[in-house]
């Protein structure tokens, strides 16, 4: 019996261009404390795709996604190694401030965390701080701006002043969503938007998504296959810290090259 | 064969011991809450009864000649305010002749001794009094005002009573005629403290105590909410902050006299403040709230959850941002319970004021925070310890006044609690 | 082997659709040597038999269908279980198909018995039989052990098949020239002998589809086609 391997450049995707990557990562190492979560990453991540990470749990997706928008400083014992290039910068270099690549970098997270504001400042919040915008009018238009984008602009356009908290579960992560794309990332991230919704929420998020990636890289940590098979172009499979495999998502769903990917994508290992 | 009882049967069984159990529990539960509420019966019906009595005053009304040729003009602020007062009182009592001078002394101890002040500062006020018939109401001396609430037994042996019969006939005659009310005693709230029982009042205190308190908060609440931030949010989790974080809580634990004994070497001895001093009150309390306010100030920082504080950094605040644009709003309930807490312990607190002195007899309110001023639990202080009869219902009166206090700034923490609670 | 899937509902539904699959294989196989032994001996009863057991193949492969929805529709498969299912759908349309080309054959037993022909083809016939039943089993074998090499070999042994068919062809085509009275019988059994080398085509397709299976591609499509009947007439009438 013999194994053959398969090329994966067979089917090169004709519906989008491939660009120079947006952010490249090289050798990134991930420790807490003396753990090591994530093992020598290296992965390119196109532009205006959405890129989708999944793996079994603990695999370090969620851990390298928040490495992306340096959300891992704010954990004393998290050390980050390697480079991470988004645009030709290393945004691990001291010079780059954090906050300021916060707003380059968007995200949204697990469980729709709205502030306990009205509508209007939880979207406004992002741009304010940042000075994005000159006036209130500017202001204004820029979060109903953000709201059409995010396909919430007309069931809150009457309410804009009401508390976000009070939205289904469902629009408290479409706001999320808009509250994260006011200020015009380059990159959003999204880690695991989908798993505290129902199915029709998800599906319209899903939607959501497509759409903003015409704008926007997009990179989505799912522990959804079949979400991750919908809504992404490329996906990298993680298994225990390590990247094991990164492709085109059509590749992977078919003829993945590596038995570990094989054996997760067909329910073998979890 | 026997089969295995079931999950019923076994659960019946178990069921009546559990029940029992149930009962006993609530039972004691129950019984250790009616003996608590029992013991605070017991100390609220005490205070009544001793201090009710204090709540009202009794007062005589009646016409006062302003005699010219006691008070005169150019004299003024000197006169015979007293006599003037002796005179017109005489006039309501039958057979006695006020040429006699016992007899003018006793019908003058009638009245309290801060009346002859009161005629005098109307009379400074109005010169054209002089001359006049006015109507005055003033309050009566403290033998006198115990007799009206029946303080003073008939039965008990000339000698050893306060007022002989001749005075108790005298007063007797008054209230006949009429003139004697028992109006509520305003003055307990609107006086200073006095020698006089009649006259004593907590203003002294009370404004004493704010002082302190605006101090204490002005100190401890800031200086306390900025630690704790710091130790929460911002400062690396080391053994040195855990030293820190141990020596907050022993803080807390000291005894209060101890900061009182701080406050009067370093205060007091070291800065050079004045004794009795508000100031030095108030920063010896801030001493104490603080730990408080940084404990409580913690906890509800970390009630705060972290999804919110993560929402702000991924949008790209600074942790300066985070923390006072989001984490202290919605702590801030939390930290104003626990603020309120503390400032009603401090209000409360006796032994550190009395050891930087103010427990000292001061018969006029305090105009500032530098002047020599009590507090309102050091007047209790002082009041429990004199002789005087009128005192004794006084001071539980003072007590009363400080429960009262101490319920209400509880309320309105309970109040804010409730009201800003779970609101994302 | 379908193994070691979380869920294991999901491998007994693999297995469950292998197994309906590889009976159809088995009935087929015996069908065809069935109809070739109906076809030797003149027995016309075996040739019924035949006739009526193909209902149980169709059958059989209705249920493969329909198992094969279920599994699509409930278990979302993906890459190797994706094309284990693929392809046993392709392979029970195959076999379908053999079973009525075995049916076929047994119907001209019955037709051909009338004309009392015997020929020496029959023994060619026969071999060709032989192979191509050796394929069908071989395919099926290799698909089970998902065996590379043996699935290749069975495509290049569909070679022999083709040459059989193209000898029987010309000798039938000599017997015809030779006496017209022999063109009828003649006709029916090169239809047998068409539709056996049909059924090594699809034995051929069988073992690409467990190519298929392991590799993830179809070998490429220029596997030995020596099926020179329909070019080379000229060819074959100079002899």
């Amino acid at each position: 019996m013999r194994m053959e391997t398969i090329n994966m450049d067979a089917n090169i995707e004709t519906s989008k261009q491939v660009e120079t990557p947006k952010i490249t990562a090289r050798n990134v190492d991930v420790f807490y404390d003396d753990m090591q979560a994530l093992h020598d990453v290296s992965v390119d991540i196109p532009d205006r795709m959405v890129t989708a990470f999944i793996g079994p749990s603990g695999c370090g997706k969620s851990t390298f996604l928040r490495c992306i928008n340096r959300m891992n400083d704010t954990i004393p014992i998290c050390r980050v190694s390697g480079d991470i290039i988004l645009d030709g910068e290393d945004i691990y270099d001291p010079r780059i401030d954090p906050v300021q690549l916060r707003a380059r970098v968007g995200m949204v997270f697990q469980k729709p965390n709205p502030f306990p504001k009205s509508i209007f400042d939880n979207v406004a919040y992002g741009p304010s701080i940042h000075g994005l915008a000159r006036d209130k009018t500017e202001l204004e238009e820029i979060v109903e701006k953000a709201l059409r984008r995010a396909a919430i602009w007309d069931e809150v356009k009457d309410r804009l002043k009401t508390p976000g908290t009070g939205l289904s579960g469902g629009q408290q992560q479409r706001l999320c969503i808009a509250r994260a794309i006011a200020t015009r990332p380059e990159v959003l991230l999204m880690d695991e938007p989908c798993s505290a919704l129902d199915p029709i929420a998800t599906a319209q998020i899903e939607e959501l998504i497509q759409d903003l990636s015409s704008r926007f890289s997009v990179v989505i940590v799912t522990h959804s296959m079949q979400q991750a098979a919908r809504v992404s172009q490329r996906t990298a499979f993680f298994h225990l810290g390590h990247l094991v495999e990164f492709g085109n998502t059509d590749d992977i769903f078919t003829r993945p090259t590596d038995s570990r990917t094989e054996a997760y994508i067909t329910g073998r290992i979890g | 064969m026997e089969t295995q009882p079931t999950t019923i049967e076994l659960v019946q069984a178990s069921l009546t011991r559990r029940r029992r159990k149930e009962r006993f529990l609530k039972g004691f539960g129950l019984g250790a809450i009616c003996f608590a509420f029992m013991m605070l019966a017991i100390l609220i019906i005490s205070l009544v009864a001793s201090g009710h009595s204090a709540f009202v005053q009794t007062h005589v009304t009646f016409e006062v000649f302003v005699d010219p040729e006691e008070i005169r003009e150019k004299r003024l602020p000197r006169g015979g305010f007293d006599d003037a007062l002796t005179a017109s009182l005489g006039r309501h009592l039958t057979g006695l002749d006020l040429s006699d001078r016992a007899t003018k002394k006793q019908v003058e101890k009638i009245l309290s001794n801060g009346a002859q002040f009161h005629l005098r500062d109307l009379v400074v006020a109005d010169p054209s009094l002089i001359g006049q018939t006015i109507e005055l109401t003033v309050p009566v001396s403290d033998p006198y005002d115990q007799l009206h609430k029946g303080g003073i037994d008939p039965e008990t042996p000339e000698e050893h009573r306060r007022l002989n019969d001749q005075q108790i006939q005298m007063f007797h005659q008054l209230v006949d005629a009429g003139i004697v009310s028992k109006p509520l005693n305003w003055g307990l709230i609107a006086n200073a403290d006095s020698r006089f029982p009649e006259l004593a009042g907590l203003k002294g205190a009370l404004i004493g105590s704010a002082w302190a308190l605006l101090v204490c908060f002005l100190i401890s609440f800031p200086l306390g909410i900025g630690a704790a931030i710091y130790l929460e949010e911002f400062a690396p989790k080391n053994r040195f902050s855990n030293l820190i974080e141990v020596n907050i809580n022993n803080l807390a634990a000291v005894p209060s006299v101890v900061f009182g004994l701080l406050a009067l070497s370093v205060f007091i001895g070291w800065f050079g403040l004045p004794r009795s001093a508000p100031l030095v009150g108030g920063m010896t309390l801030a001493l104490m709230t603080m730990p408080t306010i940084i404990i409580a100030t913690r906890a509800a920082l970390k009630s705060v959850p972290p999804s919110i504080r993560e929402a702000a950094l991924g949008l790209g605040a600074s942790p300066q941002q985070t923390v006072f644009g989001h984490v202290l709003p919605l702590a801030m309930p939390g930290i104003l319970t626990g603020t309120i807490i503390g400032l009603a312990q401090a209000l409360g607190e006796t032994a550190p004021l009395l050891l930087i002195g103010m427990n000292a007899f001061i018969t006029s309110a305090p105009d500032g925070p530098l002047a020599s001023a009590t507090a309102l639990p050091t007047q209790i202080f002082i009041w429990a310890d004199s002789p005087e009869r009128g005192f004794a219902s006084r001071t539980s009166a003072a007590i009363l006044v400080l429960l009262g206090f101490l319920i209400t700034m509880n309320a309105i923490a309970i109040f804010l609690r409730n009201k800003f609670e779970r609101k994302w | 082997m379908n193994s070691e899937h979380i869920l294991s509902a999901f491998d007994s539904d693999l297995d469950l659709i292998q197994s309906l699959m590889l009976r159809m294989g088995g009935l087929v196989e015996a069908a065809l040597h069935d109809a070739m032994t109906a076809l030797e001996k003149g027995d016309l009863e075996l040739a019924a038999k035949v006739r009526t057991e193909d209902a149980v193949i169709d059958a059989l492969e209705e249920e493969v269908r329909q198992e094969i929805e279920r599994v699509i529709a409930l278990r979302s498969p993906a890459a190797s279980d994706l094309r284990n299912v693929l392809s046993v759908l392709a392979m029970a349309s195959s076999l379908e198909r053999c079973g009525d080309y075995a049916r076929n054959v047994a119907k001209r037993v019955v037709i051909l018995e009338e004309f009392r022909y015997s020929s020496t083809l029959n023994g060619t016939l026969r071999r060709m039989s032989r192979v191509v039943e050796s394929m069908l089993t071989d395919a099926l074998d290799a698909y089970v052990n998902r065996d590379l090499d043996k699935a290749e070999e069975v495509i290049e042994r569909d070679l022999e098949a083709d040459q059989i068919y193209n000898s029987l062809f010309r000798e039938l085509l000599t017997h015809m020239m030779e006496d017209p009275r022999t063109i009828a019988p003649a006709m029916h059994l090169h239809f047998i002998a068409k539709n056996i080398e049909r059924v090594g085509d699809h034995a051929t397709g069988l073992a690409e589809q467990a190519i298929y299976l392991v590799t993830g591609a179809f070998p490429s499509d220029d596997r030995p086609k020596q099926d020179v009947t329909s070019v080379n007439l000229a060819e074959l009438r100079d002899g």
